[in-house]
């Protein structure tokens, strides 16, 4: 199957490695992968702070460079919500609206893409650890996406995944959110991280790039353990080391 | 304690007020999720609470697209009933209106079970300057009284005190030392209270539902003081917000079910109380007297709107209840009377000032409001309504310019280009080493309290490794 | 100053007529209670009410009312003149040299002074352990709201089992007084340091004494 990677602007200019393990995930699947080198951004981040017209800018800039047959996979449950929920409503009066909705359709998130429409539970296997995933409210709320994410992770071998008390819980990104109010957004950052901690999570695995950055940002500013991974890198590693696994064997 | 809470100001100044209290932190943490948890206890107990949650939406949407007609016939069948009504437009009138009818009358005590809409309309002020004395009898509405704070919760107004603070405060109105026990502050409290109930000469209250088919005030509360000042002086007053109505009782059934499981976790409140006007010759107690103030205060400018479904509330505080920022700061970041998902909603659209459209931006429009919400208002997207509302009218100039320069920047993949070099430059220059200060505008503020993840050689997927 | 009229012609400028909905058709959505009495009483009990379920035989509600009033601290009791009321309660309370009131008579301030407030009910609700009560006489609002403990007489017959059920018998059967309120357990709030206290304004003590018809033996739902 041909598939179009975009690992979205956050993967692209701060988590390059979300988009490379998508990919080797991807291809191990037997997917043939194209990354659309000329997509910048979805618009979010003006769209949510009511720039209309700024994100429009943006969307409309990028929306060619989306523009194929098969699935459209991103790096986010938060810009798949925005392509999948907004856009609609960004475009609507356009003259892009009809090319906007046809790649609307086709957005799927990275961890829904596998399990639900390719049916493959990847498996895996890792040195044995404690983590606990992190539910992004657009993945959980927007998507409705809550068990997918944990079927991936749960097919790997020797990781433990535990469930966070809280798990429903924002951890304060809320894009410009955690810069109109950085304090406020830390506070919420700090809960997230002291759940993780307390249920002894070596590291935790998210599917939104965003709280990733907001939730092992605090950490690292605490000085706290608590590393914050992709959800494809971490399955990708498991893939890794499972072909290594069978190879000894 | 309100004197920190700054509201000509920022919700970032509040907000930075609040996450300085640890105590207030911990009390508003810990009952919240109490609320919750209890929340989603008891909706199980409904054969389907998520279709119910769609018939209270349709019902509320069907009284609201003809609230003219059911305005019309709550006066047609209070009037029947032996009641009075009287039509405010705006704030000022509904207060004085309720200043007359105790001054008119000789009366100097009054005595108010909990409404919000009384605080919004300043009753409280507008009783005092006129001579009559008021007190709350709701227990959190009169320790926040005794303190001076305005509610920091729809439902739980004193949720940011904890018991100890309760009983310094009521040691230091007594006189004398009070324990540090719950049981002993809500006796003394009660007697207090007891010998106000039995000697007002008005009682307020607010409205839960108004049933205009039939004549019909629906107040709970868990406390009984709704029932005493209904019940005891001789002249009571009702104020509502005009959009409080439903049609019938099967429509009430349907509504406290609701009201009662959503706010605290109550398979009913512990009173509810329908009343049909003032007491009857034929009864023995009741007051002679029964006035309902109907409020618009700003109302009708969110009716026939795009925001119209934040009209639905039923003001149960759920919202609040599962609201992270909510559960950082509590209410008194907000506003003086609403806060939480549904203050941030509806304090724009009440008063037009830049500190109330500022407050939609006080959400990571995670969307947890919408869900908990039992009539199905859609709060996040009213917020991201209400952002364009704000970007439109007040965001700076800075703001403005920003937005401007990054979607030139990022409108297609030739600008995008340069900024892309910009940024692996600066991940050569840095070695891609993380940051714990970034000494760059706006994005410097993200380490504010987070290291920031590093700058890229290459803006692709590539390994960083 | 607005009228009346004018402010609902406001209203009315508001609202668009093409958008005007239709109330919608309130299907049962009500939940089923089976086995009305008990769970009566095991909604009562959970929300800090005593529930007493006992047979018509006079022996049976004496003992009841003895313990109840025994328990119950000094003063007089506060009686409405329903029919439901049982008999026994007057030879219980000069059993106990109390002072019976009948209500309406005396005066707010005796009315406040009494131990006990006993009355009857229009309907009780399964589904919540509520009774519903009218004010019209022989009721009255005072005698369920102003003593400290409060017990209604129930015949089992007004068990009706949800509050959708109770609220289409007060459309249809519409009593004529000025409130009717439903009582769901004691007074109680949280408002103090989020903990749990009872009978703040209202009574603290709640007892509802269902009576069956049929003969059968005490029980105290939730003692031992």
């Amino acid at each position: 199957m041909r598939v179009t990677l975009w690992p979205t602007c956050l993967g692209r200019q701060l988590f390059p490695g979300a988009g490379a393990a998508a990919r080797r995930v991807l291809t191990r699947l037997g997917c043939e992968v194209d990354e659309p080198r000329a997509a910048v951004c979805c618009g979010q981040p003006a769209y949510n702070s009511g720039h209309t017209a700024d994100a429009y800018r943006v969307a409309a800039g990028t929306l060619p460079a989306l523009e194929d047959d098969g699935p459209l996979v991103l790096c986010s449950g938060s810009c798949t919500t925005m392509l999948a929920r907004h856009w609609d409503d960004l475009f609507s009066g356009s003259e892009l609206a009809g090319r906007a909705a046809a790649v609307s359709a086709r957005a799927r998130d990275f961890a829904s893409f596998v399990v639900r429409d390719l049916g493959a539970e990847p498996r895996g296997m890792l040195e044995p650890c404690v983590a606990v995933y992190h539910d992004s409210c657009h993945m959980l709320r927007s998507l409705k996406e809550r068990d997918e994410p944990r079927r991936l992770l749960a097919s790997i071998e020797g990781l433990e995944l535990r469930e966070l008390t809280a798990p429903e819980r924002c951890c304060g990104f809320g894009g410009t959110f955690s810069l109109r109010y950085p304090e406020l957004s830390s506070a919420m950052a700090d809960e997230k991280v002291d759940d993780a901690l307390e249920r002894g999570a070596e590291f935790f695995c998210a599917s939104d790039l965003g709280c990733l950055m907001q939730i092992a940002g605090r950490a690292g500013e605490r000085g706290v353990g608590l590393p914050g991974r992709y959800i494809a890198e971490v399955v990708d590693q498991a893939q890794a080391s499972g072909e290594r696994g069978a190879d000894d064997g | 304690m309100t004197g920190s809470y700054d509201y000509a100001g920022s919700f970032a100044g509040r907000a930075g007020v609040a996450l300085a209290d640890p105590k207030l932190r911990a009390a508003v943490a810990s009952a919240t999720s109490r609320a919750d948890g209890n929340r989603l206890a008891v909706l199980e107990s409904l054969a389907d609470a998520e279709s119910l949650k769609d018939l209270a939406a349709e019902i509320r949407d069907a009284v609201l697209s003809r609230l003219d007609v059911h305005l019309d016939m709550l006066a047609e069948t209070w009037e029947h009933n032996g009641g009075r009504i009287f039509f405010a437009a705006g704030a000022r009138d509904a207060s004085d209106y309720v200043a007359r009818l105790a001054t008119d009358r000789g009366i100097t005590s009054a005595i108010k079970s909990k409404s919000m809409v009384s605080e919004e309309i300043g009753l409280n002020e507008t009783l005092e300057s006129a001579g009559v004395d008021v007190v709350e009898t709701d227990l959190g509405e009169y320790i926040i009284q005794l303190a001076g704070d305005p509610p920091s919760h729809i439902i739980a107004p004193a949720i940011h005190m904890s018991k100890a603070d309760v009983a310094e405060l009521f040691s230091q109105s007594e006189g004398r030392a009070l324990p540090e026990d719950a049981p002993a502050l809500m006796a003394y409290a009660r007697a207090k209270l007891r010998e106000r109930f039995l000697s007002a000469g008005l009682g307020i209250s607010g409205v839960n539902f108004a049933v205009s088919e039939e004549g019909a005030l629906c107040i709970v509360t868990n406390e009984g003081n709704a029932r005493m000042c209904t019940s005891l002086p001789p002249v009571h007053v009702a104020v509502m917000g005009m959009e409080r109505v439903v049609g019938n009782f099967d429509e009430l059934a349907v509504m406290l079910a609701l009201l009662g499981r959503s706010g605290t976790g109550q398979k009913l409140t512990q009173y509810t109380t329908l009343l049909f006007g003032p007491r009857r010759a034929s009864e023995a107690d009741g007051p002679e007297e029964s006035h309902l103030v109907v409020v618009d205060a700003g109302r009708t400018n969110i009716l026939g709107t795009e925001y119209q479904e934040a009209l639905r509330c039923i003001r149960c505080g759920a919202c609040l209840n599962v609201c992270p920022v909510y559960r950082q700061v509590g209410g008194h970041a907000y506003d003086p009377v609403y806060s939480g998902p549904i203050g941030a909603v509806i304090n724009p659209l009440l008063h037009d000032s830049p500190q109330a459209a500022e407050l939609a931006h006080a959400s990571t429009l995670c969307g947890a409001c919408t869900e908990a919400c039992p009539v199905r208002i859609p709060l996040d997207d009213l917020l991201l309504r209400l952002r364009r509302d704000y970007a439109a009218r007040h965001a700076s100039v800075t703001e403005r310019a920003l937005y401007a320069a990054w979607s030139r920047a990022w409108a297609g993949p030739r600008r995008y280009g340069a900024f892309s070099a910009l940024g692996s430059l600066a991940g050569r220059l840095t070695g891609e080493r993380s940051f714990k200060r970034l000494p760059l505008p706006v994005l410097g503020r993200w380490t504010k309290g987070r290291s920031f993840p590093g700058f890229t050689r290459s803006a692709s997927s590539k390994e960083k490794r | 100053m607005t009228s009346r009229a004018e402010f609902i012609a406001t209203v009315r400028g508001r609202l668009d007529d093409s958008a005007r909905k239709e109330t919608p058709d309130i299907a049962e959505w009500s939940v089923t209670v089976p086995n009305g009495a008990e769970r009566f009483c095991a909604e009562l009990l959970a929300i800090g009410g005593h529930p007493r379920l006992v047979g018509p035989s006079s022996s049976e509600l004496r003992a009841v009312l003895d313990s109840i009033l025994e328990a119950a601290g000094p003063g007089p009791v506060l009686v409405t003149d329903e029919d439901a009321i049982p008999h026994e309660l007057v030879p219980a309370c000069e059993a106990e040299g109390r002072e019976v009131i009948r209500w309406p008579d005396g005066n707010r301030g005796r009315w406040a002074a009494a131990a006990v407030g006993v009355t009857s009910c229009l309907w009780a609700i399964a589904e919540t352990g509520s009774v519903v009560l009218a004010s019209s006489l022989p009721g009255g609002r005072a005698v369920s709201l102003l003593p400290p403990v409060f017990v209604c007489a129930a015949p089992r017959a007004r068990l009706v089992a949800t509050t959708a059920e109770a609220f289409r018998l007060i459309a249809a059967e519409r009593p004529d007084c000025s409130n009717v309120v439903i009582v769901t357990g004691p007074s109680k709030s949280a408002d103090i340091g989020n903990e749990l206290v009872q009978g703040v304004h209202g009574p603290g003590e709640v007892h509802v004494i269902l009576i069956d018809e049929a003969p059968r033996t005490i029980r105290v739902a939730g003692d031992g």
